[in-house]
Order: structure tokens, then sequence, then C-alpha cells
């Protein structure tokens, strides 16, 4: 497996605590059109009602507040039609009970987490749970391990005994001092989790990746990331679905990024500090500066697939004609070839080579840009 | 994914930067091979002084007009060093002789190169084609050697150890091996280096060479065949020139193998040309090498 550690040049800086965002203005909660809708213009929802379902799976309102209509929202780098909540700050909840000790069987979890609209593959008998961030620059996932050690460390034992896992490792990145330090300190509590250091290679944190390199078979194996652990604990002790969404949000334009929590539906402009940076020349890039893309409506929303946000100044840079350095393919961790399109069916876009190249040239994803 | 906005450090004028770096010492080392020692030992004059940085200014120069007449045809606004013409240029002149008609360098060097820019193709190693060209003519215009005056005067015994301090023949910057091995190790901390081709070029070459010194009874000879007439470094600067050598895994081996056991042919033959003709024909092949490769 080739090593690639990415140099992290950018003059990006990260604050260490996470700042919560949870009172928007207003929320916009995206459907698709075969949505079965539960709710009408200028009703009155509570936090946890449900909007409309989607061939059974419910989506819950994340705040408490008026229906104000439709709008179109560009969700996952899709313009789809929106529910537009307006928030009354109340944070009414619908009545959920609380389970402390209620210990589940397989059918019943399963049951629960696909009722609060949790799917998550939980077939195989090794659990795989990701505490790496995908990116560099990227931090949640080593906020929330940081943040809410206890619970994740609970929760995962519970899976364990729940799913009948035979293998459990957590997997983190080896020079996330914080978070050996403190992960060694508990880990004995719990002698069923292995904690497995993961070089900080790009890009070890992928799925693929991560369960090739335990050498474990992919059928047989659960991938959860600790944010996925974390919405796990909320729904089996608080009976909730998710409201809120982990985010980085940095960028070479803002003073100091921070890892935030957010409620679904948020505008992505809403978060955003400084709005002074946006009047300069800008570019929003979703999900990582290797492998995300950049949004130009001003009408994203935070998603649960949203990792992090980019504010970041134009950089353009001049391409060349490639000198067939071999970079891209011989570091590439799929073995797939850009240029000449060998096992690319493989390519899991992770955007190596387009790093690497030192053409400057787009190999994987939008060439025009 | 469309876009990615964070690239690595490296580009092509970087990567020209750190193969220059590379090759300054064996610059020194050539001027005080092939200049400043006959000067010292009054074998040359002023002109003979400077002679090997002349010819080292104008490879250099002819790769920098080349690239910048490229761009006029063109109409681009490419940077002069975002090429790596200029290094060619350089590379041509660090192998040929010290003896090598300096007009017949220019016009040589600036015509292939020129040729080779317009077509752009990137099927032969053009450095390689170049010098093998200037060599073949100095040979048939008159007694081609690669021994500088001082060495054409002084019948010289050599042991391993003056190899590595230069005292071997060759082409006017490939003499001094212990350099060329600090060279080596410098490029090779470079991701984009193909580390793979002068390594196994190096060692499929001695191999076949140990079998034939040690079938024929020559071995005691060994040292003087590999450090001499600038083999290991067309391996370690020319062999693995980007455009014209193979870049997949497995592609790299072979390609070295074919230099290497070309090499030895050819060096059977006429030594001087034997490196240069072993990376002529790989480089022919690098396509269908890496193309075989990812089947």
């Amino acid at each position: 497996m080739p090593k690639v550690k990415i140099e992290e040049t950018e003059n990006i800086r990260l604050s260490k605590t996470i700042k919560e965002i949870l009172n928007p203005d207003y929320v916009y909660i995206p459907f698709n059109s075969n949505a079965n809708l539960h709710i009408k213009s200028n009703e009155y929802v509570k936090k946890g009602s449900i909007l409309f379902d989607d061939n059974k799976i419910p989506t819950y309102s994340p705040i408490s507040g008026k229906v104000i209509g439709s709008c179109k929202v560009l969700s996952d780098n899709k313009l789809k039609d929106a529910i537009a909540i307006e928030n009354d700050f109340e944070e009414k909840n619908l009545k959920r009970k609380t389970y402390k000790n209620k210990s589940y069987t397989k059918e019943e979890l399963i049951n629960k987490l696909s009722e609060l609209n949790l799917n998550y593959n939980l077939k195989g008998n090794t659990l795989i749970i990701n505490g790496i961030d995908y990116e560099p620059y990227e931090y949640s996932l080593s906020h929330i391990t940081k943040n809410y050690t206890e619970s994740i460390l609970d929760t995962i034992d519970e899976l364990i005994s729940i799913l009948n896992i035979k293998k459990c490792y957590l997997a983190i990145k080896n020079d996330d001092t914080d978070n050996v330090q403190t992960l060694i300190n508990q880990i004995g509590t719990y002698p069923s989790i292995n904690l497995r250091l993961i070089d900080n290679y790009y890009p070890n944190a992928n799925k693929q990746i991560i369960i090739k390199n335990f050498k474990l078979d992919e059928k047989n194996t659960i991938y959860l990331n600790v944010e996925d652990i974390y919405n796990i604990y909320n729904a089996i002790k608080k009976d909730e679905p998710i409201y809120d969404k982990f985010i980085t949000i940095t960028g070479n334009l803002l003073n100091k990024g921070r890892v935030l929590k957010v409620k679904l539906g948020t505008r992505i402009l809403d978060i955003i500090d400084n709005n002074s940076v946006l009047n300069s020349n800008y570019h929003i890039i979703i999900n990582g500066l290797l492998s995300g893309y950049e949004i130009k409506n001003k009408n994203a929303i935070i998603t649960s697939n949203i990792r992090s946000i980019f504010i970041c100044k134009d950089n353009k840079i001049e391409q060349n004609s490639c000198i067939n350095c071999g970079l891209c393919h011989i570091n590439c961790p799929v073995n797939a070839d850009p240029r000449t399109g060998y096992n690319l069916n493989k390519c899991i876009k992770c955007g190596l080579c387009n790093y690497l190249c030192p053409s400057k040239i787009q190999l994987i994803g939008d060439k025009n840009e | 994914m469309n876009k990615t906005y964070l690239k690595a450090k490296d580009n092509i004028k970087s990567i020209n930067l750190n193969i220059f770096i590379a090759l300054l010492p064996l610059l020194f080392t050539g001027f005080y091979k092939n200049g400043l020692k006959l000067y010292i030992n009054n074998l040359v004059s002023v002109y003979g002084l400077f002679k090997p940085l002349l010819f080292d200014i104008i490879g250099l120069l002819c790769g920098i007009i080349v690239n910048i007449i490229y761009n006029r045809i063109k109409k681009s606004n490419n940077k002069v060093f975002n090429d790596f013409y200029p290094l060619y240029g350089l590379l041509i002149a660090s192998v040929i002789s010290i003896n090598t008609n300096i007009a017949l360098f220019t016009t040589s060097t600036f015509i292939l190169l020129l040729i080779s820019k317009l077509l752009n193709n990137n099927k032969i190693n053009i450095i390689a084609f170049t010098s093998l060209i200037i060599i073949f003519i100095s040979n048939l215009l008159g007694q081609f050697t690669y021994l500088n005056l001082y060495e054409q005067k002084n019948t010289l015994t050599l042991n391993s150890l003056d190899y590595l301090i230069g005292r071997g023949s060759g082409g006017i910057n490939t003499t001094y091996i212990l350099v060329l091995i600090i060279s080596l190790i410098v490029l090779s901390v470079n991701r984009y280096y193909k580390k793979e081709i002068p390594l196994y070029s190096s060692i499929t070459f001695i191999s076949c060479l140990t079998f034939y010194l040690i079938f024929t009874n020559k071995i005691g000879t060994i040292l003087d065949n590999i450090f001499t007439n600038g083999i290991l470094f067309s391996y370690i600067f020319i062999a693995p020139e980007f455009l014209t050598s193979s870049y997949t895994k497995k592609g790299k081996i072979i390609y070295s193998i074919i230099i290497g056991v070309v090499t030895f042919i050819l060096y059977l033959f006429y030594p001087p040309l034997s490196a240069l003709g072993g990376i002529i024909i790989a480089s022919l092949c690098h396509r269908i090498i890496d193309k075989l490769c990812q089947r």
C-alpha cells in the first residue's frame, strides 16, 4: 500500500473546542418528489415530529416551529425541494421515552434504528469503528472521540454484546495524541474493544482501505464511525433520531476554524461566523480539499453527508502537460491509472492522483474546473 | 468530487531545480577534471580551462532557446523552466567527450532538441539519442576518445578509489562515482524520481558483465568496465527521464532489465555508446511495456 502523507501547508488553523449552533432561524429539510408529506403549510411542528416518509422511512423535524412552505435548496450538491421551518427557539420536544437501562436484542436494535432513520448495515461478526477523519484539516471525528469518549466506548461495548460481535477494533490516528492518551487510559475497562493506531497516511480512513489494511472480509465486517456510534447512543438511550451534525468549518479565509455541532437543514451561509470573508473572492468546498466538491449555490444546506466546509480563497494553479512520472498510478490506493483508465472502475475518488500530479492536472473529477 | 483544491508542492520547476542541484557537484568535478587540472598542468589555455563549463552553458542555452522558439511558434505562455529541455541540453553536455567539437555539439543539440520538441511524440529518449549522434559523428570525424589531454599524456594505473574520485574515463561530468552516488541519494529522496530504473539497470548490467568476465578470466577489470564510459551517470540521470521511461511498477523493472541487457551486448562491441544505446532501445519500448503491464 503506497504511503502518502499530505503536506498540511495551507494557512488553516483550528480551535480545540466544539461550538454548538443549534438555533438557526430556519431549517430546510429536503424531500423527494415521491415522499409522503405528513405536514401542511403554517402547521406547527415539534422537535421530533415526522415531516414526511419516503418508502416508510420517516424524516423528523430537528427543531420546533412553524412550517412556512417549501423552497429549492442545494442538498448534497443536488437541487431539491425542501420543507422550510421557522424556528420558535423553544425546542418543544415530542415526548420520547428514555431507555437508560434497557437491554435490546439484535432485532429490537435494528428495528429501533430503522424507525429513527438510522440505516446502518449491521450484518457481520467483526466491528470496525473509525475515529479517523477522512481528509487533512478535518477534525470532527477526532473531536467527537475526545468529547464523548465514555458514551462512545459504552455504546460500542453494548453493540458488541447485542450484535454478538467476535472482534471489534477502534481505529484512531497514531498522531492524535490527545485521543491516544485518553483511550489508552480508558480502554482497559472495555476488554472486548481493540484499539488500533493507524499511520497518518492518506486515504487510510477510507472504509475500503481500512478493511483492506485490517485484512478483513468486507461482507462479514460492520463498519461505523464514531459519529454513527454517537447517533446510535442517542437512539438507544434517548430514543432520538439525528437532529444535529458535527462538521469542521475552516479554510484559509477564516481566522480560525472549528468543529461545529449544527442542526440538520441549516443553511451553510448562516453558520459562517465572519460574513465579511464572503465579500471577497471565495470558494466553498464541501467534504475536503482533496476529494470534496465546490458549491456555488447560496442555498446549500447541512445534510448528514457533510463532514466539512472549507472557505478558501481563489487559487489558480497553472496546468502543464503530463510528464509521465507515474505518481498518479503508483500511489493510487486501488492501483488505478487515471491516464489510461486501467482499474478506474475501482476508483474511490480520494483525489490523491490530483494532489500528487506535479503538472497539476485534474485527473479525476471535473476536468474543466 | 469535482475539484482537488489542495496540491502537493512539487511542480515541474521544482523537479528541474532538484535534478539541477543533484547535478551541480558533478558539473564542478567535471570542470576540475577536464578544465582546471589540465590548466594547472599547462596542457590547455584559458579557453581550455573553461571548455567544460562552456559545454554546460551551451547545452543549457540550447534547451532554453528551443523552448522560446517553441512557445513563439505555438503562441504558448509556458515558462521556459516549466519544461525539461534546458536540463536535457545540460545532460547531453555532461555525457559527451571533452574532445568534442563545440560547433558540432551546438548544432546537433539545438537541431535535435528542436525537432523533438516540435514533434512532441516522446517515443525516444532524446538525451541519449542526441548524445549518441554527437559521439557517432565525432567518431566519424576522427579518433574518438573519452580521455582528456592529461589522461592521454600520462599512463595511469587506477585502483578502485581512483574511480570514486573521478580518475576513470568518461563524459565531461560523468566520472566522479562518489559524487554520482551522492547525487543518486539526493534524487532518490524525491518521490517523483524513478529510482528503480538506475537500481535494476545497474544490477542487470553488472550481473551480465560479471558472468562474462568470469567466463573470459578478466574479472580483475570489472571496476574499470563499470565505472567508465559514463554508464552509471546515464543510468542515474538519463534512463529515468520522465517522458520516455516506463512508469508502472513492473514496467520500470522490465524497462531497466532491457537497458542493462542491451548495454551489456553493445558493450562487447563499442563501450562508449553502450549505455546510451540501451536507453534508446528501452525508451522505444516504454509505452508497450506499460501497456502490457496493465493488461
